[in-house]
C-alpha cells in the first residue's frame, strides 16, 4: 500500500516537474530580463522549486538533495537552458552571505567537545597525514602536467612549484557546506558523521594557514625579485585571532539572548548574516571562521545549541537549495568541456591522494574498520572555500591567476556534484542515515525506529506530521 | 543610506515592531505610526533614505507582497482551524462588492466633476479606489470558540480580499499591456488566475498527504516567486495570482490547514519592514483637486463602512448600545489593503498609482484613529489584555 502511494507521489512530481519546466519556457520566453525585478522573482523561484522537484525524482535513485539543487542549477542556468541568466546569477549570489553565515554557525553548532575528545586522535593524525601526503601528491601530479597546462609550461622549474604548491594546498580544502547539506537531509549519527564533521570543520583553519604559507613561499619562486616576508603570517595571525574573539564575544551574546529573549531567531539569524558578515568582513575578519566559533560557544557553553541548530535547519531549508543552485548556474559548463581531460585527471588524482592518505592515517589510528573504510568520502566534495581561495591566488598573481582559476572552477565543479554522491552512499552503507532522529527519540524519550531518510525531517516535523 | 545598513535598520525594526506589539501598547495596530515613520524618513520629506535606495528594495518588497497574498489565500475565509460560516461569508462578500461598487462609482463620478482624471484613468482610479478602500481589518484567532458577537465580526473581517482582489485583478483589462504576449483585455485577468492555479496545484501536489516541514517553505517560496516573477513578466498585478495559489492550496491539499498555520506565523515580521517601506513610497506631490479627491473618498469610505457595519449589526441581532462600536470596527483598514495599494502604485507608477496609494495610506491611518479602540471592545471583548497584531491575535511564545 506505502509502495502504490509512494510510486503515486513520484509519478506526481514527475508531473510536477514538467508542469514547471513547461511554464518556465513559455515564461522564458515572455517575460523580460532577470535584470528586473520580475526577472528575479522568476529566477529565485526557479531554483527554488526545480531544485525540490530534481532533488526528489534523484531521490528515487537514493542520490542526495544537494545533487538535486546543483543539477537545477546547471540545468536551469545560462550554459544550459538559459532560464537563468548570468545577471539573476550573480544578483542571487548575495545570498551566499547569509547561506555561509548558517553554514558556519551550524558547523560550529555541530561540533560538541565530547565528540572533538572523542575522535581527538583519529583527527590530529588525519589532518597531520592529509595536510603532508595529500599536499604532497596533489602538488607533485599538478607539477607534473605541465606540459598540459600552458599557462605553466612557460613557467621556469621554481615558478611552475610555486603554483603546483597553491594547487596542492587547494586539494586539501574541503566542504562544510556539502557536509552540513548532507548531515541535514540524512539526519545521520555515529562515528562516520563525527569524524566527518570534525575533519571538514577543523580543516578549513589549517587550509588557511596552510593557504598563507604557500603565499609567503611561492612569491619569491615565482617573482624573484620579492623576498620572503613574514608580514602576511603577522596579518594572519590578526585576523585568526580577531576572529576567534570575535565569535566568541558573538557566540555568548547569542546564548545569553536564547537564554533570555529566545524569539524571533530567523529574523535574528538573517540580521546576522547580512548584517553582522558585513561587519565582520569591515574588520578584514575571516567569517566562516568568526561564526564557527561563535557556535561552538552556543553548544559548549549553553543548553541552548540544539535550539539555535534546528532554527538553522529550518529557515536553512531554502538557503540550502539557493545557495547550491546557485553554484551549480555559476558551473562554466562550456569550460569544463573544454578542459575535461585535465580537469578529470587533477580530479582523480586528488581522490586517489585523499583516499590513500586516509587509509595511511586511519591505520595509524586504528581506526574501525568502519571509519578505516569509509572515512574519506566526505573528504571528497569542494565547493566556497576552495574557489574563495583561487580568488586570492588569482588576485596576488594577475598573469597565470585567470587560468589557475578556471581550472579550480573547472575541478571544482566535478568535486561538488561527485562528493556529496560518494558522502551519502557511505552514511547509507554504514547505516548511520537516520540514526540522528532515534538518538534524538532516545532523548526525548520516545521509541523511534530509526529509519530515517532523506524525507523523515526533524522530530519536530515528525510530531508535525 | 546604504543599502545594507536600511536593511539591518529594517530587520530591526521587524524584531522590535513583533516585539512591541505582542504587548498591545499600540492604538494603531494595523501599523499606522510606522507608515507614518516611512512617510518621514522617506524621499519626499525628510530624506534619509533616497530614491535610489529605496528602489534597490522594490524586488524584495514585491516578493514580500507576493507572500503575504499567498498567506491571505491559504487564511481566506477560516476562523483558527474552521471555515467561517456559509452565512457570514455570502454576506461579507455581498456587502464589500455593494461598498466597493458604492465608492467605484462615488470615485468614477467625483473625478470627472473635478476634472482630475480623463479617459481610461478615470476608469482606473475607480476601479483602484474600489479595490483599496473596500474591506476592513481581518481578525485571525488561534480558534472558533469566540463570544458571538467577536466571531461574527472575525468571520465577515476574514472573508472580504476576494472583493478588493477581484477589483485590483480587473485593472489590466482596461489599459492596453506592455507584455510581448498579445490577448483580448477580458483574458488578462484570467490569465492571472490561471497562473495561480498551475502553480498551486504544483504546490499541492509536491506537498501530498503528509507535510514535511523543512521541504514546504522552498515549494511554497518558490510557486510564490514564480508567480510573482510571471506576473510582473505578464504586466499583471502580483497579488491576485499569488492570493489564487494560496486559496488552490486550500482547496487540493489536504495538508492545508498545518500549511496555513506555519505560513501565517512569517506574516507579522513581514508586514512591519514592508509597512514602513510603503511610507516610503508616498508622494505627496499632487495636484489641489486630486487632494479634493482623495478627502471627499476618505470622507465616503467611512459613511460606507460605518453604514455597513450597521447594517452587519442589524443582522446579527446586536443591542443598540454594541452597535455603534460593531460598526466603528469596521473603519480600520487591514494590511492586505495597504498591499493591493502599494501594488497598484508598482504597477501605474503614474498620478492613478499615487492617488491610490496615497487613499489607502491615509484611509489607514484615520481607520486606525477612529475604530481601532471600538475594534477592540468588539475583538477582546472578555481578554481586555490578549494581544492583537495586525488585527491577530498573537500566540503566547513562538520560539523561532
Amino acid at each position: 500500500m506505502n509502495a502504490r502511494r509512494d510510486w503515486r507521489h513520484r509519478v506526481v512530481q514527475g508531473l510536477s516537474l514538467i508542469i514547471v519546466l513547461a511554464v518556465l519556457l513559455v515564461a522564458s520566453q515572455l517575460a523580460t530580463s532577470s535584470s528586473t525585478p520580475g526577472g528575479l522573482a522568476l529566477a529565485l523561484g526557479l531554483l527554488l522549486l526545480l531544485g525540490v522537484l530534481l532533488s526528489e525524482v534523484l531521490d528515487v535513485v537514493r542520490l542526495p538533495h544537494l545533487t538535486g539543487y546543483l543539477a537545477a542549477g546547471v540545468l536551469a542556468g545560462p550554459h544550459v537552458l538559459h532560464m537563468v541568466d548570468h545577471d539573476a546569477v550573480e544578483q542571487l549570489s548575495g545570498v551566499n552571505a547569509l547561506a555561509l553565515t548558517l553554514i558556519a554557525l551550524a558547523g560550529g553548532l555541530e561540533l560538541r567537545l565530547t565528540t572533538l575528545r572523542e575522535v581527538r586522535s583519529s583527527l590530529l593524525r588525519a589532518t597531520i597525514v592529509q595536510s603532508t601526503i595529500g599536499l604532497a601528491v596533489s602538488t607533485g601530479v599538478f607539477y607534473a602536467m605541465r606540459p598540459f597546462l600552458p599557462f605553466l609550461s612557460e613557467m621556469g622549474p621554481p615558478a611552475a612549484f610555486a603554483v603546483a604548491l597553491f594547487w596542492g594546498v587547494l586539494g586539501i580544502s574541503r566542504s562544510p557546506s556539502a557536509t552540513l547539506g548532507i548531515l541535514s537531509q540524512t539526519r545521520a549519527d555515529g562515528p562516520l558523521t563525527r569524524f566527518s564533521l570534525a575533519f571538514v570543520m577543523s580543516s578549513d583553519i589549517v587550509v588557511i594557514l596552510l593557504m598563507a604559507a604557500a603565499m609567503v613561499i611561492g612569491r619569491p619562486l615565482i617573482d624573484p625579485s620579492a623576498t620572503i616576508s613574514l608580514e602576511a603570517f603577522r596579518g594572519l595571525s590578526l585576523e585568526i585571532y580577531g576572529s576567534i574573539c570575535v565569535g566568541t564575544t558573538l557566540g555568548l551574546a547569542l546564548a545569553l539572548y536564547l537564554h533570555f529573549v529566545g524569539s524571533y531567531l530567523m529574523i535574528v539569524l538573517v540580521l546576522l548574516g547580512f548584517g553582522f558578515s558585513e561587519a565582520v568582513n569591515y574588520l578584514h575578519l575571516e567569517p566562516l571562521l568568526t561564526f564557527l566559533t561563535a557556535g561552538f560557544v552556543v553548544q559548549n557553553l549553553s543548553p541552548h545549541g540544539d535550539r539555535l541548530l534546528h532554527a538553522i535547519e529550518e529557515s536553512g531549508a531554502i538557503v540550502f537549495v539557493v545557495f547550491f543552485a546557485t553554484a551549480g548556474a555559476h558551473l562554466d559548463v562550456p569550460l569544463l568541456i573544454s578542459m575535461w581531460q585535465v580537469a578529470f585527471t587533477l580530479v582523480a588524482a586528488r581522490a586517489l591522494a585523499t583516499v590513500a592518505s586516509h587509509w595511511f592515517a586511519s591505520r595509524w589510528s586504528k581506526d574501525t574498520p568502519l571509519l578505516r573504510r569509509w572515512g574519506w568520502s566526505s573528504l571528497i566534495s569542494q565547493a566556497g572555500l576552495t574557489l574563495g581561495l583561487s580568488i586570492i591566488v588569482e588576485r596576488a598573481f594577475p598573469a597565470f591567476g585567470p587560468q589557475f582559476r578556471s581550472l579550480v572552477v573547472a575541478t571544482v565543479g566535478i568535486n561538488e556534484v561527485i562528493g556529496p554522491i560518494f558522502f551519502k552512499t557511505a552514511l547509507d552503507r554504514t547505516g548511520e542515515t537516520g540514526m540522528g532522529l532515534k538518538t534524538a527519540a532516545v532523548h526525548n524519550g520516545e521509541a523511534g525506529d530509526g529509519k530515517g531518510s532523506s524525507s523523515e525531517g526533524t522530530p519536530r516535523e515528525a510530531e508535525l506530521s | 543610506m546604504n543599502t545594507v545598513f536600511l536593511l539591518v535598520a529594517l530587520l530591526v525594526a521587524a524584531y522590535l515592531g513583533g516585539l512591541v506589539s505582542s504587548k498591545r501598547t499600540l492604538n494603531l495596530s494595523s501599523g499606522g505610526e510606522f507608515l507614518v515613520i516611512g512617510a518621514l524618513v522617506g524621499p519626499s520629506m525628510l530624506a534619509f533614505v533616497d530614491r535610489e535606495t529605496l528602489y534597490a528594495f522594490r524586488p524584495l518588497i514585491l516578493m514580500a507582497l507576493g507572500w503575504m497574498a499567498a498567506v491571505h489565500g491559504l487564511a481566506h475565509g477560516s476562523l483558527g482551524t474552521r471555515r467561517v460560516r456559509t452565512k457570514s461569508y455570502s454576506l461579507s462578500i455581498l456587502f464589500s462588492a455593494f461598498g466597493a461598487a458604492l465608492i467605484g462609482v462615488s470615485t468614477f463620478f467625483l473625478a470627472g466633476w473635478l476634472g482630475v482624471f480623463q479617459g481610461s484613468d478615470r476608469y482606473l482610479i475607480a476601479l483602484a479606489s474600489a479595490a483599496v478602500l473596500s474591506g476592513t481589518r481581518e481578525l485571525q484567532f488561534p480558534t472558533a470558540q469566540l463570544p458571538e458577537t467577536t466571531r461574527y465580526r472575525a468571520e465577515l473581517g476574514n472573508s472580504h480580499s476576494l472583493v478588493s482582489l477581484g477589483a485590483l485583478a480587473a485593472l489590466p483589462s482596461l489599459v492596453p499591456s506592455d507584455a510581448t504576449l498579445r490577448l483580448p483585455a477580458w483574458a488578462w485577468p484570467l490569465l492571472g488566475v490561471a497562473t495561480g492555479i498551475v502553480l498551486g496545484v504544483t504546490v499541492a501536489s509536491l506537498i501530498g498527504s503528509s507535510l514535511h516541514r523543512a521541504e514546504l517553505w522552498p515549494i511554497l517560496l518558490g510557486a510564490v516567486l514564480m508567480t510573482v516573477g510571471l506576473s510582473l513578466g505578464f504586466d499583471l498585478p502580483l497579488l491576485p495570482p499569488a492570493f489564487v495559489l494560496g486559496l488552490t492550496v486550500v482547496a487540493l491539499s489536504p495538508e492545508a490547514a498545518k500549511v496555513r498555520v506555519l505560513a501565517q506565523k512569517t506574516e507579522r515580521p513581514l508586514i512591519l519592514p514592508v509597512t514602513i517601506l510603503a511610507g516610503s513610497f508616498i508622494s505627496w506631490q499632487i495636484n489641489e483637486q486630486t487632494w479634493l479627491l482623495i478627502g471627499s473618498m476618505i470622507v465616503a469610505r467611512v459613511l460606507v463602512q460605518y453604514a455597513l457595519g450597521r447594517a452587519f449589526a442589524l443582522s446579527a441581532h446586536e443591542p443598540r448600545s454594541r452597535a455603534h462600536d460593531f460598526a466603528l470596527s469596521f473603519l480600520p483598514i487591514g494590511g492586505s489593503n495597504l498591499a493591493v495599494g502599494l501594488t497598484i502604485l508598482f504597477w501605474s507608477e503614474n498620478e492613478v498609482g499615487r492617488c491610490a496609494f496615497l487613499l489607502v495610506a491615509l484611509a489607514l491611518v484615520l481607520g486606525d484613529l477612529g475604530g481601532t479602540r471600538a475594534l477592540g471592545r468588539i475583538a477582546l471583548p472578555s481578554q481586555p489584555d490578549e494581544p492583537i497584531i495586525n488585527g491577530a491575535l498573537s500566540e503566547p511564545k513562538e520560539a523561532t
